[in-house]
């Protein structure tokens, strides 16, 4: 071709495709530090003690069920080992600078310290019940809550948790 | 010269299509990344249903406008019937409402056996009939006529519900009662709510009426005690006070006085959402000499 034997024509060519690549670095990756999606802030223990008061109480049943079943499927995934499931589904905030063998870690511990089987009084070992464990809800915006969970010990724990869209969501707190 | 420019073209062209392609991939790789990072299921098919929030949407599960109402129900139902079929003392005080062992002065026991007595306890109940209204004092407010199993029982449980699942239940149509913290002044008139207490078809008011004003003014002017004082119910339903507080006679308050009274009205609980305003009728102005109906917009307009 004899568009390449002009060094200069190379040049444009080389000089354009790199530009327009680097806007576009800018534009997706360094706005998205986890390659896609989107990027959705965690919360810290203060922000969601200031929103989990009796003003933000969810009251809709439906609302509530449909965020119940969230919560049953995070403490099943929980359950059920399927650690780098939910980690999948941690906030780019939350997830943070940890590792995702240090996340499974804090996970074991935290299915351990909440959701696990634990023996009672007279030794008998007592199964954690998946159900009728949504204790509240509260409303932190339109698609962002926080769930208060019944937990093994009948202590109340809480999961943060942002609606992307109407198949996804990202969990953006975690009361470890 | 014109050989070069011709070249140039082509050489954009290149540029265009192969940075087209290159984000092409680009997005395709995010598209597809994304659909592997969630556990949740996909929608239903049916996900084009109309007055279906996304957030309702989410794992496929779909709940209408009277489902979840009737989930709830069938959760209380067989809560609270468990627990007053097991006999188990301490159960049932758990679910009883602070406001109801407060107003009777009941503990553990004599609940129990205020609730044995009623015939409540150790039998199998089913619900017949039930209201349900949101009460702006109290959250959700049910009503439930209940039945023993055999029909020897007929009663009504209340069941006062401040979030999904989190409730207490009171007897003897007893709603509760709740501190008020209302001050409105109007005209040198200051209207003071200190409390409300509420039964399924009654409603009282703690309220306090003081003159912060330099003239004296007169309540009941008119000596017509029965119809002192009124609440608005959505600004059409006037409700008249029963207690006769007054008692036929003028109340001459002069600057600084203060009056405190408690006044019933007859409301039921399906009704008492809509209390907008209180009325206090005839309010004499010595200076003035004139008469004025007194209104307070207590909850809202």
């Amino acid at each position: 071709m004899g568009v390449f034997q002009n060094k200069r024509n190379v040049f444009i060519l080389i000089f354009f495709v790199a530009s327009i690549l680097y806007v576009l670095y800018a534009l997706i990756f360094a706005n998205n530090e986890q390659g896609g999606g989107k990027e959705v802030k965690g919360y810290t223990e203060e922000e969601i003690a200031i929103y989990t008061v009796k003003d933000n109480l969810v009251h809709d049943y439906n609302l509530f069920y449909t965020l119940e079943d969230i919560s049953n499927q995070i403490i099943s995934a929980l359950k059920e080992g399927r650690y780098k499931e939910i980690y999948s589904l941690l906030s780019s905030d939350l997830a943070g600078d940890i590792s995702k063998e240090q996340w499974e870690e804090l996970l074991k511990n935290y299915f351990t310290d909440n959701f696990s089987n634990i023996t009672d009084e007279d030794g008998e070992e007592v199964e954690y019940e998946n159900s009728k464990n949504l204790l509240n809800a509260y409303t932190i915006d339109s698609n962002t809550y926080v769930l208060e969970i019944k937990n093994n010990r009948n202590v109340r724990t809480k999961i943060g948790i942002q609606i992307i869209d109407s198949a996804r969501y990202k969990i953006i707190y975690f009361e470890l | 010269m014109e050989e070069q420019s011709k070249n140039r073209i082509i050489v954009l062209g290149l540029g265009v299509l192969l940075v087209a392609f290159v984000a092409l991939w680009i997005i395709g790789n995010i598209w597809t990344s994304n659909e592997n990072t969630s556990v949740v299921s996909q929608p239903s098919e049916n996900e084009a249903e109309e007055n279906v929030t996304s957030v309702e949407k989410v794992l496929g599960v779909v709940y209408n406008e009277t489902s979840g109402q009737d989930r709830i129900l069938r959760e209380y139902f067989s809560d609270i019937f468990k627990v007053l079929a097991s006999s188990d003392e301490d159960a049932i005080y758990a679910i009883t409402s602070s406001d109801y062992l407060e107003k009777y002065n009941l503990n553990t026991s004599t609940l129990y056996k205020k609730l044995v007595n009623k015939g409540l306890v150790g039998k199998a109940f089913e619900c017949k009939k039930y209201a349900v209204a949101n009460n702006p004092r109290f959250g959700k407010i049910y009503s439930l006529e209940i039945s023993s199993i055999d029909g020897s029982v007929l009663d009504r449980i209340i069941v006062i519900e401040e979030s999904p699942r989190d409730y207490k239940i009171s007897f003897d149509s007893y709603v509760g009662k709740r501190p008020q913290d209302i001050s409105i002044t109007k005209e040198g008139l200051k209207l003071q709510i200190t409390s409300v207490e509420e039964f399924k078809d009654v409603v009282y008011f703690k309220i306090a009426l003081e003159n912060t004003s330099d003239n004296t003014l007169v309540l009941n002017h008119d000596r017509n005690a029965a119809e002192a004082i009124y609440l608005n119910l959505n600004k059409s339903t006037k409700i008249y006070n029963t207690k006769d507080f007054f008692a036929s006679q003028e109340i001459v308050l002069n600057p600084g006085d203060r009056i405190t009274t408690e006044q019933e009205f007859f409301i039921s609980d399906l009704q008492s959402y809509k209390i907008n305003k209180l009325v206090i009728v005839n309010v004499y102005n010595q200076a003035s000499q004139t008469n004025e109906n007194y209104e307070y917009s207590i909850y809202g307009e």
